[in-house]
């Protein structure tokens, strides 16, 4: 389009008409057009996943109470007795992907199916402008629960990505 | 219509009461939680060394002396600095003098340090759905620096661009959204709706402004 419209506005005078102007002209237009047309608005998110499903039996709060040990709420009592599952993930990655699949790195140290308290620690140490991801969810003998949240605002299914990791 | 039997009520209610646990009406939910290892650009000609540093909405330091501790800041040199967009207030604290001021929930803070450091800053995004009333923003208004908005973003934000918080935060199309980059000292900046907007940057704050109209409520806004 770019292209038609610097055409039609070549003047009818002699220096317009010289071949090596008006070549001048067209290619001026046709870098411009390309320029334009392969300069992305803005970056572009990864597409999320689907939306989660509403969860059930998911953890409570979980909250820092130092620089490396977190802790959790266990979930509902009508949930039963529960286990917990803790895992980390490596926080550049999911920021890049803006997901939690690709940047899982395992169950955190007595977290899969641990019987204790809901508590967790990591004292890994990430490199400079990187960083963890956590997440803690109840799990029972038998089913799993959640690493799903309980309203709008989660863009992604963290169950689905997640499926299979800390049974 | 022939009354419902005692037993029929209780079954009723124990189904109710089963519903009310089972589909997410309690506030619990499984939030994320982070550690970083945030790196620190050194003072230099201003804006360098200005780091816009964002904090986990929920964290573990309670005032600017805490920040200090965590990311090893010289005392003396090392200060925190926060700005109230609501009344232009710019908090500030030199690290290891006395009476640290509270820190301000979903405020940035602006840290600066006479060489490079790093530290690791904890702690955890609220559930979708728990309200995030600190991350309320404001208009500009005199004096300054009132309406800047210097905007924590989260370290799970399925945002990856300025024009993505444009809209994730219902900000009006006179809305600009700023970048600085502290070790360098270059800034980025976007009109909402307008072209090139800058890519987003784990760790750092953006700066929020827009003219006139009321304040924007702080939502929880879409996350991974």
């Amino acid at each position: 389009m770019t292209v038609i419209a610097v055409r039609l506005r070549i003047p009818e005078d002699v220096e317009m008409k010289h071949p090596l102007v008006r070549l001048f002209l067209f290619l001026s237009a046709v870098f411009v057009s390309a320029a334009l047309l392969s300069a992305p608005a803005y970056a572009q998110c990864p597409v999320p996943a689907p939306a989660p499903p509403a969860p059930v039996c998911e953890e409570g709060g979980l909250v820092f109470g130092g620089a490396a040990a977190f802790t959790w709420a266990l979930p509902a009592p009508l949930c039963g007795p529960v286990v917990n599952d803790a895992l980390a993930g490596n926080l550049a990655v999911a920021w890049a992907t803006k997901s939690v699949g690709a940047s899982f790195i395992g169950c955190l140290a007595g977290e899969d199916d641990a019987a204790g308290p809901p508590a967790a620690a990591d004292i890994a140490v990430p490199p400079i402008g990187g960083g963890f991801w956590y997440l803690a969810r109840a799990s029972t003998p038998g089913p799993d629960f959640t690493w799903n949240e309980a309203a709008p605002g989660q863009a992604i299914d963290r169950d689905a990505l997640l499926a299979g990791v800390c049974p | 219509m022939t009354p419902l039997k005692r037993h029929t009520w209780w079954a009723v209610a124990a189904v109710l009461v089963l519903a009310f646990f089972l589909t997410g009406e309690s506030p619990r939910a499984t939030n994320m939680g982070f550690r970083m290892n945030r790196g620190i650009a050194p003072l230099g000609p201003f804006p360098i060394g200005q780091n816009w540093v964002a904090l986990p909405y929920t964290n573990i330091y309670t005032n600017a002396q805490d920040i200090c501790n965590a990311l090893g800041l010289a005392p003396g040199f090392g200060a925190v600095r926060q700005i109230a967009a609501d009344t232009g207030v710019t908090f500030s604290h030199v690290c290891g003098n006395a009476g640290p001021y509270a820190l301000l929930t979903g405020r940035c803070v602006i840290v600066l340090n006479n060489v490079a450091t790093n530290g690791i800053l904890a702690g955890s995004h609220p559930a979708a759905g728990v309200a995030t009333p600190g991350f309320t923003l404001f208009p500009l208004a005199p004096p300054p620096p009132r309406g800047m908005n210097l905007y924590p973003v989260p370290y799970n934000s399925a945002a990856c661009s300025a024009q993505d918080l444009c809209v994730q935060l219902a900000l009006p199309a006179t809305a600009t959204v700023r970048r600085l980059n502290a070790f360098t000292g270059v800034t980025q900046s976007h009109t909402c709706g307008g072209a090139g907007a800058f890519p987003l940057i784990l760790g750092e704050c953006v700066s929020i402004t827009f003219p006139g109209g009321g304040p924007i409520p702080g939502i929880n806004p879409p996350h991974f």
